[in-house]
């Protein structure tokens, strides 16, 4: 109702010109529909990617330039900060709850800094200036965590 | 009298009168400003830079008002001052999703006989643009960011700022109504 209060507000908001141009309304009803289907659309693909959230093993995969340069177990109880070389303006944080993030960058927006710490199967976060791509995924089977490069 | 418009009728026929290209300039103007302004916005809770498409604004209206080789050069100017203030990779994706952009709201707009409504198109806009930028990540292999993953992000967020830009260009339309330019065609 309150949604329909504001579509008619908006449509009311048009001039009363005979042309084509003001003719043009906000919103109809069946827009509404559509925009619901989308939304609908979004929240499916949303949750199909959450399904796999109840992985044995969550892995941090890391790519640089399109490239896997590491696969981290979030194990439990370790707290590490992670440097590689092949992106070294980038500094990861594992911490001990078994989530992992971006700590330091030299990107300007530090957007990948602000995406804050990933834990469920699926999350990402990239940092675009230095083409850096860090991603969980789960997988049924245990696997090696030797890490290089532990600077702190 | 008669040579003077002799000689105007012997002009090339770009379709651009100085009257449409100052309002060209305005709308650009605009749109950068708009740009700007969304900098000082708090920022999208996204994992990666997305903004809130506010001079899709100036687009929509270049589109709706002067015709689709208006909108296509709002975008591509768009495009160009990008590329300047943010680097290659931003510019080229800003070009990418604005070309698309308009190319989607125009099609969307013959297809309905333009009588499809605002909200519609400044979602279809919004969508497109951000389909537009991913499609151009892809194709230059620059991030190989998962698409299931992005998808929901990249619709949720387009029909949000689409909505938004909409309501702003409907709500802009009488106070813009008044320059004596549009006041024979809205």
């Amino acid at each position: 109702m309150k949604i329909g209060g504001i579509c008619t507000l908006m449509n009311k908001m048009q001039d009363n010109s005979a042309s084509k141009q003001a003719k043009r309304i906000f919103m109809r009803p069946t827009d509404l529909l559509i925009v619901g289907l989308l939304l609908l659309f979004a929240l499916v693909l949303h949750l199909w990617g959450r399904q796999q959230d109840d992985a044995a093993v969550k892995k941090a995969e890391i790519y640089c330039d399109n490239n896997l340069i590491a696969v981290i177990a979030l194990t439990e109880g370790k707290e590490r900060f992670l440097s590689f070389p092949e992106c070294p303006e980038i500094v990861f944080y594992q911490s001990e709850r078994g989530t992992i993030a971006f700590r330091e960058s030299s990107c300007p927006d530090k957007v990948c800094i602000k995406s804050g710490e990933l834990y469920r199967v699926n999350d990402w976060a990239a940092c675009l200036p230095n083409r850096v791509l860090l991603k969980i995924v789960g997988s049924a089977d245990d696997i090696d965590s030797d890490l290089p490069d532990l600077i702190a | 009298m008669s040579k003077r418009s002799g000689d105007r009728s012997k002009l090339p026929a770009t379709g651009y009168s100085v009257r449409k290209l100052v309002v060209l300039a305005l709308l650009f103007a605009m749109a950068i400003a708009l740009g700007m302004f969304e900098n000082i916005l708090p920022p999208l809770p996204a994992p990666v830079p997305l903004r809130y498409g506010l001079s899709n604004i100036a687009v929509m209206y270049a589109l709706f008002f002067l015709g689709l080789p208006s909108a296509y050069t709002i975008a591509i100017l768009k495009g160009i001052f990008a590329v300047m203030t943010r680097g290659l990779i931003a510019g080229l994706t800003s070009l990418s999703g604005g070309l698309i952009s308009v190319t989607c709201m125009y099609m969307l707009k013959r297809l309905t006989g333009d009588r499809v409504s605002y909200s519609i198109l400044g979602v279809s806009g919004a969508v497109s643009h951000n389909l537009g930028q991913y499609l151009l990540i892809i194709l230059l292999d620059y991030l190989r960011i998962p698409v299931l993953a992005f998808l929901p992000l990249l619709l949720f967020t387009g029909i949000v700022t689409g909505l938004l830009s909409s309501a702003l260009l409907r709500a802009a339309l009488p106070a813009l109504k008044r320059w004596r330019y549009f006041s024979d065609r809205i």
